[in-house]
């Protein structure tokens, strides 16, 4: 393998890792509290507004039900003013933190609901408040669960960004496109799925491991 | 001048069609050890949850030191509920926290810095006898263990009240009594006043002075433990409670038991007696003075609060007013079960 291809392959994975974790903070920053919210507000919950809760799980199934293909080139004009331009790894980071939002809030939704209720009504009972409830409850129990959530939506970003470089984003996925199928180049194709591979492997690992040293 | 420190009038909670609870009314006195008990569904759950506040009466009142909590609003209701301890069944502890961190958790929720509170978490496991257990999580402890970390929490903000749901019943019973002993010890040294809900007479037997006992939402006895195991309960389900968990007479003299008497029937009856200090050889005299034989057909030993009870059931050779006196004298809550041929 050449030296070009090497710097290819590298100056690309660092343009994914870059899209992954951009989206991923993102995700989790948009994410967990509307998780939380959706979680406080559901029938049953510290702050129960069925209503709204129904409303917000519409929204972000919504957000969830149209494929990650179409919301990118939906998402063009929404891009072209945050970022300026719907071109390169930056404005990749728009519509994937928009797919990565409810994406991770579906899935920690799932994580803070496992949490014991009756631990919630013990720090009620003795005088928490409902932010207290969250803060020495519901994050601290759900950590394990929180963390692995986040593994996959890190993984699923990969996916994603990858996806991103058909409409010219960079990184992983616009390498392999312009390189390994309009040019036929095999060796590139092949490398990039073996880093793919790779990056996604590790990832999976490292969550693994944090999830269950906080178990 | 706070004379009660919690009074319950006439709270009803109704959920749909059914009445949890049924114009309950009761006093707690500062100092004291009251048991509820009551079999499930009675509404014990109810009540507890409307004595800290996580529910409120339809109609009545609650007053926890003079305040009326069914009143209150949220954020006063936070301030009571700070004033009472609660130790849960499955001791609800986080195991995302420390042992340490889990007993200054109402200490966290009451703004307390942290360096007091660690000292305050010290002070507790000393006195619960966890000392050196501190940095552990509650995953790594046995449940007697939980449930002595689960009561030095419920007791870190000093509470007024300590409130124990069912604190025993997932523990064996060798364990259910070092708790209930600690709990006893709680309740002398710091003089703290202790509700204990449960479905186990023991329990109550054990530790508690008074007694309630719940049925279909209504309190339906409400009296000194000691006079209800003498024999003065008022309610069938109170002595439903009391005989429950006496042993089950064996099968052969079940079938020979004959409800009335009959012409040559020797009366089987079911005796509690004090032994100890206070305890007089009653068998002894009923056979000098009365000229009556006692057959033992079971017997058995159980721990009253301030001493041990025999509990025996025994065939009379013969039925004599004279004796009978003499022996509800001596056992109150004498119980006649019924005769059988004298020759078996």
């Amino acid at each position: 393998m050449s030296r070009l291809i090497l710097d290819l392959i590298l100056h690309a994975t660092v343009e994914t890792m870059e899209m992954v974790l951009a989206s991923g903070l993102i995700a989790v920053i948009g994410g967990l509290p509307l998780a939380i919210l959706l979680i406080a507000t559901a029938p049953g919950g510290i702050l129960p507004l069925p209503a709204f809760s129904r409303v917000l799980g519409l929204v972000v199934d919504a957000a969830r039900a149209v494929p990650f293909m179409i919301l990118l080139v939906l998402l063009i004009p929404v891009t072209r003013l945050v970022a300026g331009t719907a071109l390169g790894t930056g404005a990749a980071i728009v519509p994937l933190s928009i797919a990565a939002v409810p994406y991770f809030a579906r899935i920690a939704e799932v994580s803070l609901r496992e949490v014991d209720r009756n631990l919630v009504d013990a720090v009620r009972a003795m005088g928490g408040t409902r932010w207290m409830v969250i803060r020495f409850v519901l994050l601290p129990e759900a950590l394990p669960g929180l963390i692995s959530g986040l593994t996959v939506t890190l993984v699923t970003l990969v996916g994603a960004s990858a996806m991103a470089g058909v409409i010219g984003a960079g990184g992983l996925g616009d390498l392999a496109i312009r390189y390994g199928y309009q040019r036929f180049n095999t060796t590139i194709m092949l490398s990039v799925v073996a880093v793919l591979i790779a990056l996604v492997t590790l990832m999976q690992a490292v969550g693994n491991r944090l999830a269950r040293r906080l178990r | 001048m706070v004379t009660s420190l919690l009074r319950v009038e006439h709270a009803c909670r109704r959920f749909g069609g059914q009445t949890a609870l049924d114009d309950v009314s009761f006093q707690v006195r500062p100092g004291e050890i009251l048991g509820i008990i009551g079999r499930s569904g009675a509404g014990k759950t109810t009540l507890l949850r409307c004595l800290n506040g996580l529910e409120r009466p339809d109609s009545g009142r609650i007053l926890i030191e003079d305040r009326d909590i069914t009143t209150l609003p949220e954020r006063e209701l936070v301030q009571v509920r700070r004033r009472i301890g609660l130790v849960f069944q499955h001791f609800n502890l986080l195991n995302s926290r420390t042992v340490a961190a889990n007993i200054e958790l109402p200490l966290q929720i009451a703004g307390m810095p942290r360096d007091k509170r660690r000292a305050r978490a010290d002070e507790l496991l000393e006195l619960v006898g966890l000392t050196g257990h501190a940095d552990k999580r509650p995953g790594q402890l046995s449940g007697g263990q939980k449930q002595r970390v689960g009561i030095a929490r419920a007791l870190a903000a000093h509470p007024a009240l300590l409130l124990c749901d069912e604190a025993t019943s997932a523990l064996d019973p060798e364990t259910t009594l070092s708790i209930l002993d600690l709990l006893r010890d709680i309740n002398r040294r710091l003089g703290l006043t202790i509700i204990l809900i449960t479905h186990e007479m023991d329990v109550i037997r054990r530790i508690a002075q008074r007694i309630l006992v719940m049925d279909h939402g209504r309190v339906v006895e409400d009296a000194e433990t000691a006079q209800v195991l003498r024999g003065g309960a008022r309610h069938d389900v109170t002595r439903a409670f009391l005989h429950g968990e006496a042993a089950r007479l064996p099968d052969a003299l079940l079938a020979r038991l004959r409800p009335d008497p009959f012409a040559g029937g020797a009366p089987v009856v079911r005796l509690t007696l004090d032994t100890g200090a206070t305890g007089t050889p009653v068998l002894s005299i009923l056979a000098r003075r009365h000229g009556i034989d006692a057959t033992i057909l079971q017997a058995g030993m159980a721990e009253g609060r301030t001493h041990m009870q025999a509990e025996c059931v025994v065939r009379l050779s013969g039925h004599d007013d004279g004796a009978m006196g003499f022996l509800l004298q001596a056992s109150p809550s004498m119980e006649v079960l019924g005769y059988v041929p004298a020759d078996s």
